[in-house]
């Protein structure tokens, strides 16, 4: 399948796609602590709970991008960056030997599995129940019958939820989701077309090439951090934000232009401010979409600028008008897809 | 001064009045320079419920004198800082005095 279709369906419709994150279960009395000491974010969870946070290195650059999800007494990682060795290496040598906690990764043994798109809530109550339609952002949920853990989550911009399925369930898992797959004219999603839409919706996605060299001060992931805290790259966190280093700002040009290269210099009035970090052709604006990297004076929206001597703009982030955004379960259904209105999903150039 | 400048300016004023209305009526977790321009108001970023955008919208209001409409395009406005940003950028008189 083709990233014209993948994306069709993942605007449209619903994609699935088999997802290379790392997922660890942790174990134990100290199974807290031990996520607790490299965590930047405080783990506030209630049982069923998820959080959205980064693993940061020592100089505060992402090392892994992480939802730790509290699954009764244990904790699941969700961890895309890192392969499960390397993620377990570096969790053990950053928290303190002899705690009562145990790391096991789920890689040999499950699958994650994900649905995005704006009819992925339809689909998914279709195979788990009607329940799961009502389940909160970053909320875990259960599909017994397959023992099967969801999540709801997803970097689309869209509904999305992540399904960590036991391997052993998984020919049960294509049975059942034959009838819908084929209701929902469901679509394969490559991870290339899931990392465009992340870039459409300002969800960081750790493949992007230059980004594991940057810090959340640079790449507007603040949030993902609290400052009271004590966790690894703190120290180089804090030297970032006295620096006031230039920090991403996403840029959009008009149907047709070309796509800027990376490292492309971006001119206002013939001044240099910045240079292109990632840029990509939108498959729904059908004209270069991406980040620049700004210094902090000049970053925010609203720039006519010059990327390679083409007009480009800065444009506050999403930069589409997700159909999701305007989701009605009470309203709306795949089976009305066609009389159903939304508004337009690429706002107008002009 | 450039046109650039002077719109750039107003982005910043405009900027720091919404972050005034979070930390200072919403009080959320995050101190003024950790609010990124492009933070998400809800799911991801600030995870703000419906109580909170009930309050957000009624604090705004009371600060610049602008109502967030109760429609679609009011949930595009409602989508990030920045996306409320460009909502006030639209009213002259946003900064002015209450």
């Amino acid at each position: 399948m083709g990233l014209a279709d993948a994306i069709h369906a993942l605007r449209t419709g619903v994609a699935r796609s088999v997802r290379p994150t790392t997922v660890l279960r942790v174990t134990g009395g100290q199974a807290f602590d031990l996520l607790d000491a490299v965590s930047p974010r405080p783990l506030f969870l209630r049982d069923g709970q998820a959080l959205h946070t980064l693993l940061l290195d020592d100089d505060a650059h992402p090392y892994a991008d992480v939802y730790i999800a509290c699954d009764d007494l244990d904790y699941l990682l969700f961890a895309e960056g890192p392969s499960p060795e390397a993620l377990v290496a570096w969790l053990r040598a950053r928290v303190p030997a002899g705690l009562d906690a145990e790391l096991h990764d789920l890689s040999a043994t499950h699958r994650l599995i994900g649905l995005d798109g704006p009819y992925s809530w339809e689909l998914l109550g279709r195979l788990v129940g009607p329940d799961v339609v009502g389940v909160p952002y970053l909320t875990l949920f259960f599909w017994p019958e397959l023992q099967g853990i969801g999540l709801r989550a997803g970097k689309s911009g869209e509904y999305g939820y992540d399904l960590l399925l036991p391997v052993a369930s998984l020919p049960a898992f294509e049975a059942a989701l034959a009838g819908p797959a084929a209701a929902f004219e469901l679509a394969e999603a490559s991870l290339d077309a899931l990392d465009l839409c992340a870039l459409e919706n300002a969800f960081f996605s750790i493949r992007t090439p230059g980004v594991t060299e940057l810090t959340p001060v640079e790449l507007q992931l603040q949030w993902r951090v609290d400052r009271r805290r004590t966790f690894p790259g703190r120290a180089a966190l804090e030297r970032a934000r006295d620096a006031a280093p230039p920090r991403v700002t996403w840029l959009r040009g008009p149907p047709g232009a070309p796509i800027p290269a990376v490292g492309t210099p971006v001119e206002l009035d013939g001044e240099r401010i910045g240079e292109v970090l990632v840029a990509r052709r939108s498959l729904v604006l059908e004209g270069p979409v991406g980040q620049a990297l700004l210094a902090r004076p000049f970053a925010h929206p609203g720039l006519e600028v010059r990327v390679g001597g083409e007009p480009l703009r800065t444009v506050s982030a999403p930069v589409l008008h997700n159909r999701s955004l305007f989701m009605d379960a009470q309203r709306h259904a795949w089976a009305s897809r066609a009389t159903d209105v939304f508004p337009p999903l690429a706002p107008a150039w002009r | 001064m450039r046109d650039a400048d002077t719109h750039l300016e107003r982005r910043r004023a405009l900027l720091e009045l919404v972050r005034t209305v979070l930390v200072e009526d919403l009080r959320i977790r995050l101190d003024r320079e950790s609010i990124d321009p492009d933070l998400s108001l809800f799911g991801t970023g600030l995870g703000l419920d419906s109580v909170d955008t009930v309050d957000l919208v009624t604090h705004l209001e009371r600060r610049t004198g602008v109502r967030v409409p109760d429609d679609a395009q009011g949930r595009v406005w409602l989508r990030s800082v920045n996306t409320l940003v460009d909502l006030l950028e639209q009213h002259e008189g946003a900064l002015g005095p209450r």
